[in-house]
């Protein structure tokens, strides 16, 4: 049997807490673009080594003779996929499916979501962050940056919903 | 007094391990709340289900 998901005031509740226990732990919040950016940057470390250590966008993530996978968001990006496993799990909500509107095919609607992976990578480093380091984090640090960051964030979906609302409900 | 790690409390590769941990707590929490669900998170901005506001408006007030 599916269960009905929780009291989204008292999972917001329990994330400030998570979040607080971070802070207080490791003096970091949460994010995870930059996880990804780490998995790009040893990929081109593993190909081409004297690439990836002069271009000083990859050079950043080199530092400290360590690979750039052992860092505290790698880590934590992989604890929240089990994470979030184990819930689905344990409410029956684990199974294989292309989520998709009325008017798109499983194929198109694959390649939309690599096209918008792409955009929104880009743009997350771009902006220092993604919904969970700027919006989640950083909004409540409550940084001037990540609140701007959060406004355009609604304001781009907000004006672009409509117009693919065949492809998503 | 915290941050701990910062005062020496425990070193890298325990700092790792707490990651994931923390990771655990932060990706269960979301799929409680439906965030694992595609259709549900876009439902905001359709006008149809809030539970996103809600949870990140929730949050920043206790954190």
């Amino acid at each position: 049997m599916k269960t009905r998901y929780a009291n989204p005031y008292v999972i917001g509740t329990l994330l400030g807490l998570v979040l607080l226990f971070s802070f207080y732990t490791m003096g970091r919040g949460l994010g995870s673009s930059s996880s990804f950016a780490r998995i790009a940057v040893a990929g081109v470390h593993l190909v081409a080594p004297e690439h990836a250590a002069t271009n000083p966008y990859y050079a950043k993530y080199l530092g400290g003779g360590r690979s750039p996978l052992m860092a505290w968001l790698v880590f934590l990006t992989l604890g929240a996929g089990l994470g979030g496993l184990f819930s689905a799990f344990i409410s029956n909500r684990v199974k294989g499916e292309i989520v998709r509107g009325p008017n798109i095919g499983a194929g198109a609607r694959l390649w939309l979501a690599l096209f918008g992976g792409i955009l929104s990578g880009f743009a997350a480093r771009l902006a220092r962050g993604c919904t969970s380091g700027q919006a989640l984090t950083g909004a409540s640090e409550l940084a001037f940056g990540s609140w701007v960051f959060m406004f355009c964030i609604f304001a781009g979906a907000y004006a672009t919903a409509y117009f693919l609302r065949k492809e998503w409900l | 007094m915290g941050p701990l790690y910062k005062f020496g409390w425990f070193d890298f590769a325990y700092s790792l391990q707490l990651a994931g941990l923390i990771g655990v707590l932060f990706g269960f929490l979301l799929e409680r709340a439906g965030f694992g669900n595609a259709k549900k998170l876009v439902s905001i901005f359709y006008l149809r289900d809030f539970a996103v506001l809600k949870v990140m408006l929730r949050r920043s007030w206790y954190a």
